[in-house]
């Protein structure tokens, strides 16, 4: 069932398709998240958040919305929310983030946040959703509502950026 | 467009361990469920203004509670003539409303080939947006004058006016407002702008943010027509910078709807989105499900632009060169040798 389709179900009431919509869609949106924050704990919380505000107003959403670009949408504004209520959480240094859990490897932390340190926003989530989520950019072009031009233009620039500065011989 | 080089960084990143969301739907959903308790116990029976989380400016939203707030009475910082930013804003929907509504239809046969027989379809999309573009090297040398008035608009007496003028002395439009008063730098304010005789309401949002590491302005207009039987869209349009020390980036959108309902729920008709950076620029525009986008668009000489076309599905880039005549009319070459003059 296409995630559409499973939004339809959701806001005809049947949860029961909630966990299939949350495992098919949580990736995209927490990477978006992610590409705000530049932090992975607070990146976790407001994924809570920006679907239990899905829940909450599932009755209001328009049913031929794009629903993944509803989403983004969410946890942009939520994202940006956050930094307004705590302003001392700024953007941080590279060498200063902690992993989330000692438990877990934390090797792609280490290169997300040394990418992320390179790249602007709209190109880290870019890169981040057709590398680390395998989206192609027709539809990175339909979750984030940019021409594809514009999405090809920012990929370049941040494989670019990337030949330039990363450590790693690429 | 050229095959993007990138194999050496994705296998670096595949290589990593993923990272694996802790946070679980079970978890989401006991939240919701919290959440819903409490707003059951603390509802209260007066109306609750929902704002829709789908605009990705949310300062969208308060435009349209705009009649329900009143004015404060702290001093306004924000002064409308000296903003290049609202200015150009302005300047962005005189640039392209023109020929706007030319757009449709669109190139129906967009999957050809650049090199078969798109070329023409392609040169008639950009004539679309040819002036809009030439405008938009020239907007930094508008100029404006600013001068008080008594002027009577639907009952609302506005006492300023803003004159925009073009390099040639052209004027080009005017934007009548009141000098309010607000408590904060985030503020909504009304005015009305006459284009080609035609008279706007404007409703204008501008948003200021200052970070340690950068600063962000986001200014949105909505423009809709007093006479709906003459137009009875509205047009949204929006401005977005971020700076970061001498990085920036600067891009417009003009976005048009059949209702505020519409606005609300981004089912925009069609849109126009420009960048740019240093002196180059990026157009895109949509109807539907079609898309157009030129690239990488420069001025090489007075007269003579070129720009680059990519179609979806392939490799190659095709750049495009317009000269404008003498004779005021255009010609397009592509490689030298496929001329097409307009």
């Amino acid at each position: 069932m296409e995630l559409q389709d499973l939004f339809l179900k959701l806001q005809e009431g049947d949860f029961t398709f909630f966990d299939t919509f949350y495992e098919r869609s949580k990736n995209v949106v927490f990477y978006n998240i992610l590409s705000y924050t530049k932090n992975y704990d607070i990146s976790e919380d407001i994924l809570q958040e920006t679907y239990v505000k899905f829940l909450a107003s599932i009755n209001n959403i328009n049913k031929n919305v794009n629903i993944l670009g509803y989403l983004m949408k969410i946890s942009k504004n939520l994202a940006l929310d956050y930094f307004k209520k705590n302003k001392r959480i700024e953007y941080v240094e590279d060498e200063l983030l902690i992993p989330s859990y000692m438990n877990l490897t934390i090797d792609e932390e280490e290169l997300v946040n040394k990418i992320k340190g390179i790249l602007n926003q709209k190109e880290f989530l870019i890169f981040i959703l057709h590398v680390l989520n395998d989206m192609t950019f027709e539809e990175i072009k339909e979750i984030i509502c940019k021409p594809l031009g514009s999405i090809l233009w920012a990929y370049n620039n941040a494989i670019k950026k990337l030949r330039k500065k990363m450590e790693v011989e690429i | 467009m050229k095959k993007i080089n990138d194999e050496n960084i994705k296998e670096a990143l595949k290589k990593c361990n993923p990272y694996q969301i802790k946070t679980s739907s079970t978890q989401i959903i006991e939240a919701y469920n919290r959440a819903k308790e409490e707003k059951t116990n603390n509802r209260k029976a007066k109306n609750i203004i929902i704002l829709a989380p789908l605009i990705l400016c949310s300062s969208l939203i308060l435009v349209f509670t705009m009649y329900g707030i009143k004015k404060s009475n702290t001093k306004n910082s924000f002064d409308y003539s000296k903003n290049k930013y609202f200015t150009r804003q302005l300047l962005t929907f005189t640039s392209f409303f023109d020929g706007y509504e030319d757009i449709y239809p669109l190139n129906k046969n967009r999957k050809n080939r650049l090199s078969d027989t798109s070329f023409s379809q392609v040169v008639d999309n950009y004539e679309k947006v040819q002036e809009g573009v030439k405008d938009l090297f020239t907007i930094d040398s508008y100029y404006t004058e600013v001068s008080k008035c008594s002027f009577t608009f639907d009952d609302v007496i506005y006492t300023r006016r803003i004159d925009y003028y073009s390099s040639s002395s052209s004027l080009v439009s005017s934007f009548y407002y009141n000098e309010e008063e607000a408590k904060n730098k985030k503020f909504i304010e009304e005015g009305l702008f006459v284009y080609l005789q035609s008279y706007y309401y404007a409703s204008i949002e501008i948003k200021q943010e200052n970070n340690k590491n950068k600063s962000e302005i986001e200014v949105s207009t909505i423009l809709r027509n007093v006479d709906v039987q003459q137009d009875n869209k509205l047009y949204l349009i929006e401005k977005e910078s971020e700076y970061k020390g001498t990085q920036s980036e600067n891009s417009y959108s003009l976005m048009t709807f059949n209702s505020y309902t519409d606005l609300e729920d981004e089912a925009c008709l069609s849109s126009i989105e420009y960048e740019i950076e240093n002196e180059v620029i990026n157009v895109s525009y949509q109807n539907g499900s079609e898309e157009f986008e030129f690239e990488d668009i420069k001025k090489l000489e007075e007269n003579k632009y070129s720009f680059e076309f990519e179609e979806e599905n392939d490799e190659s880039n095709s750049r495009i060169y317009l000269t404008y005549n003498q004779d005021l009319s255009r010609t397009y070459s592509l490689d030298d040798k496929i001329i097409i003059k307009k």
